[in-house]
């Protein structure tokens, strides 16, 4: 079952915080094993039986929303449902370029502890995300259109590619970020 | 119709420094008194010599007479390992040491004749409130203990097991602000986001909940569980002490002790004055003043702050919030009623935090509202919360993989696939950590165990699945699988820290059987306390006003007396001491009456000034 089924949510990219919140509530009400009562009569064993039931069965919920409160696992899945590969298997060398660019811009930031060129990199990584989100629901929330022109390394259309490659960039900006959130970690002293 | 909803829902906040107990009824909370009438337990244990253990105020009467026996804000080492950073230079605090490398895995403390660990010392605490609670409703239903949310699985497991150890037989446990959020909330009835900033005796916690139509989602939590007012009056007495000339060694324990209550008290007054004074009493007599203005105890806790307000910037992060995004903020811990604390926070979230929670009692509230939604199945509320800390293994070079992120809702489950690196391996050491560290060395060890029993493969060809599930208490349980044969194996995680469950067991059984002799201990030796406290004031009575008394009214006091001061000594039945109490409380009411009556006149007339000005105060019989 995937994410989206388990949390009885559409199948789309524009999930926000509060709509996926209200849908693991809404399963968790059901499921959580802080709800299941002891009935007179049960014995031990059995009680344990369901209760340990109800933990799996809340784990999954809270998992599917740990997927899809994450915008690359979200688009991942997307792209699975329409068959289209989720990674190109490629590296473009202008973005492998910028993206070390900004490593290194904190590393030495790190290094010479400016807490304030950190959260310069983090700022600037974030307004990426923001845009290539943007860009990723722009087309993954369309439906399905017939697209002739094929990309003959990915098999699918060249704007299905395109999309892809954003994805690509969009895992390297969010370890980027990761690795900003690290550093303003260790540089908030 | 269940078992659990016929029974009386019990909260109970074992805090580093107080601890309390609540009831909840349709959503009703009442304040239990704890077992000395009183609703806040001061946590101090006090082990006796002759094996008799006092709780409370009892307790922390013995700090200064028997420090070494006398033990306080022993949470702060729950769950911890004898090799914990720390825990040989504490103030004031005296710890075993390990006899082997076994040992050390449990910090104990050092009594003289006896070593007892944090886990056996909070018990202590949790029975004497589970029977407080006893008396008051009965036979207990569900019973949720609050922990801070900062708590590492290892002193999860230590707080649920102290609760079996005092005879609860299922022990739920919550997280504190989340608590006190859902006392709060549940009160106010108001949707939003709000921090919840709980600075106790030990610990800090900062955690950010969303409230929503009984929808309690914990968004992020961070803190520092060593970290809290007792480290504020370790400050301000080490500052005392250089003041002074002096170093810690230069001290005997019973004066550090003294000087960490004083401490204590100064930074109490300093809550409504801008200068507190007392004397500190040391070897010889020697009197010394300890005086301390409303700013430098201001300088002194900055530093500290400063250490919360950046958990507080990082639980923000985490939720992906701005201090405008939050509706409230609610303090929580006796140490949250410092003025500068109270300014540091405002300026912090730019938002005064809200009145009308009493910091002391919030968390037991929300315990016991928890406790009794548990047992009654209200679908009316929900809390979720979350792994405070990431959970995951030692791979090679000492590197940490993490399996679950901090901060993700709980229960919450995880699965890992590893290999062997050497060819033939027939046996996997696993070591699960807990934080937040690249590198394992750096995270807390939670626990280590043995695959064994492979089959000989060649390096890379075993595949090992590792389970890790964390339950709704918080509590994490392993389970490993070699996949290319199919070989399961039941492990035993054994904690690194702390007791085995095997220990936890033994104890368990000790004190069941320890049981009826324990109430009969702890009965004469509070009654020794009583009955020492009775001859003296008894004595001083008689020397200021025997002449109120009639020749055979004093002769029958002073056999009375007697008998008690005999009894004192001697005495191996609680009974027979309560009767020679009782015996000298009777005999002595008129004369206590006549007493007062005296007083009264004295003060009317003037003729007070005789004891006013011999410095004795009002008539203690």
């Amino acid at each position: 079952m995937d994410a989206f089924t388990r949390l009885s949510l559409p199948a789309r990219f524009s999930l926000d915080e509060l709509e996926l919140e209200r849908a693991q509530a809404a399963q968790l009400a059901a499921l959580h094993p802080a709800r299941l009562l002891r009935e007179v009569g049960i014995n031990d064993a059995d009680f344990e039986l369901l209760r340990q039931q109800r933990q799996l069965a809340s784990e999954a919920v809270n998992l599917a929303r740990r997927e899809l409160a994450c915008p690359v696992r979200r688009a991942e899945l997307l792209l699975g449902l329409r068959g289209i590969a989720c990674s190109s298997g490629k590296s473009e060398p202008l973005l492998l370029e910028r993206i070390l660019e900004q490593r290194e811009l904190l590393e030495e930031a790190r290094g010479a502890r400016e807490l304030e060129r950190v959260e310069q990199v983090f700022g600037a990584a974030r307004r990426r995300r923001d845009a290539l989100v943007a860009e990723l629901a722009a087309w993954l929330d369309q439906p399905v259109a017939v697209e002739p022109q094929v990309d003959p390394l990915l098999d699918c259309s060249l704007e299905a590619a395109r999309v892809v490659s954003r994805l690509d960039e969009l895992r390297y900006v969010q370890r980027l970020l990761e690795a900003a959130e690290r550093a303003l970690d260790e540089l908030d002293l | 119709m269940t078992q659990q909803h016929n029974r009386p829902a019990l909260g109970l906040d074992l805090g580093t420094t107080n601890s309390l107990i609540a009831t909840a009824n349709q959503g009703k909370v009442r304040l239990l008194l704890g077992p000395e009438g009183q609703l806040l337990l001061p946590s101090v244990v006090h082990y006796a010599a002759d094996g008799a253990v006092l709780v409370g105020h009892g307790a922390a009467a013995f700090a200064e007479r028997e420090p070494a026996r006398t033990l306080a804000s022993v949470k702060r080492w729950m769950g911890r390992s004898a090799n914990e950073p720390g825990a040989s230079r504490e103030l004031g605090t005296r710890f075993a040491i390990p006899q082997s490398e076994d040992e050390a895995r449990t910090l104990r403390f050092e009594l003289g004749d006896r070593r007892v660990t944090p886990l056996e010392v909070s018990s202590e605490l949790v029975k004497a409130l589970a029977q407080s609670a006893r008396e008051q409703l009965g036979e207990l239903g569900t019973v949720v203990v609050t922990v801070p949310a900062y708590f590492d699985d290892a002193q999860r497991q230590a707080t649920r097991d102290a609760g079996r150890l005092a005879g609860l037989e299922s022990v739920r446990l919550l997280n504190e602000p989340t608590a006190a959020a859902l006392a709060y909330g549940l009160a106010a009835r108001q949707n939003g986001t709000f921090l919840v900033y709980d600075l106790g005796g030990g610990t800090f916690d900062v955690t950010i909940l969303r409230l929503e139509d009984g929808l309690f989602q914990v968004k992020s939590t961070g803190g520092d569980t060593a970290l809290g007012g007792d480290d504020v009056d370790r400050l301000l007495a080490l500052g005392w002490l250089e003041s002074q000339g002096l170093e810690p060694g230069d001290v005997d324990y019973g004066e550090l002790r003294q000087l960490l209550a004083v401490a204590r008290e100064l930074k109490h007054q300093l809550t409504l004055a801008d200068t507190a004074s007392a004397n500190v009493t040391l070897a010889g007599g020697l009197v010394r003043p300890f005086t301390l203005t409303r700013t430098e105890l201001n300088a002194l806790l900055l530093p500290l702050l400063e250490r919360t307000g950046r958990a507080v910037r990082r639980a923000l992060r985490d939720a992906s919030l701005s201090r405008e995004q939050l509706n409230g903020v609610v303090l929580v811990g006796g140490a949250t009623r410092m003025p500068a604390l109270r300014d540091y926070v405002t300026e912090l979230l730019g938002q005064a935090p809200l009145d009308g929670v009493d910091p002391d009692t919030v968390v037991a509230a929300g315990a016991a509202l928890q406790a009794e939604l548990l047992a009654s199945g209200s679908e009316d509320v929900l809390l979720l919360d979350v792994l405070p800390l990431s959970l995951g293994i030692e791979t090679m070079g000492g590197l940490v993989e993490r399996l679950l992120p901090r901060n993700c809702a709980v229960p919450a489950g995880a699965m890992g696939v590893f290999t062997t690196h050497v060819d033939n391996q027939t046996g996997f050491s696993l070591k699960i950590v807990q934080g937040e560290r690249e590198l394992a060395a750096d995270c807390r060890s939670l626990a280590e165990f043995t695959l064994r029993g492979l089959p000989a493969l060649p390096a890379g060809r075993a595949r090992l699945e590792l389970s890790f599930a964390v339950d709704e208490n918080g509590l994490l349980t392993v389970t490993a699988r070699e996949l290319v044969t199919g070989l399961i194996q039941v492990v035993e995680v054994r904690p690194s820290a702390g007791l085995s469950s095997g220990e936890v067991e033994a104890l368990v059984a000790q004190a069941a059987a320890r049981r009826s002799a324990d109430v009969e201990a702890r009965a004469l030796a509070e009654l020794r306390v009583h009955g020492e406290g009775l001859v003296r004031a008894t004595d001083r009575s008689l020397s200021q006003d025997g002449d109120l008394l009639g020749d055979d009214e004093r002769s029958e006091i002073d056999e009375a007396l007697e008998r008690l001061r005999r009894g004192l000594g001697n005495a191996e039945r609680a009974l027979l001491l309560e009767l020679l109490v009782e015996e000298l409380h009777v005999l002595t009411r008129e004369f206590a009456e006549r007493r007062m009556n005296r007083a009264v006149v004295e003060a009317v007339t003037g003729a007070g000034l005789r004891s006013a000005q011999s410095g004795e105060g009002a008539p203690d019989v």
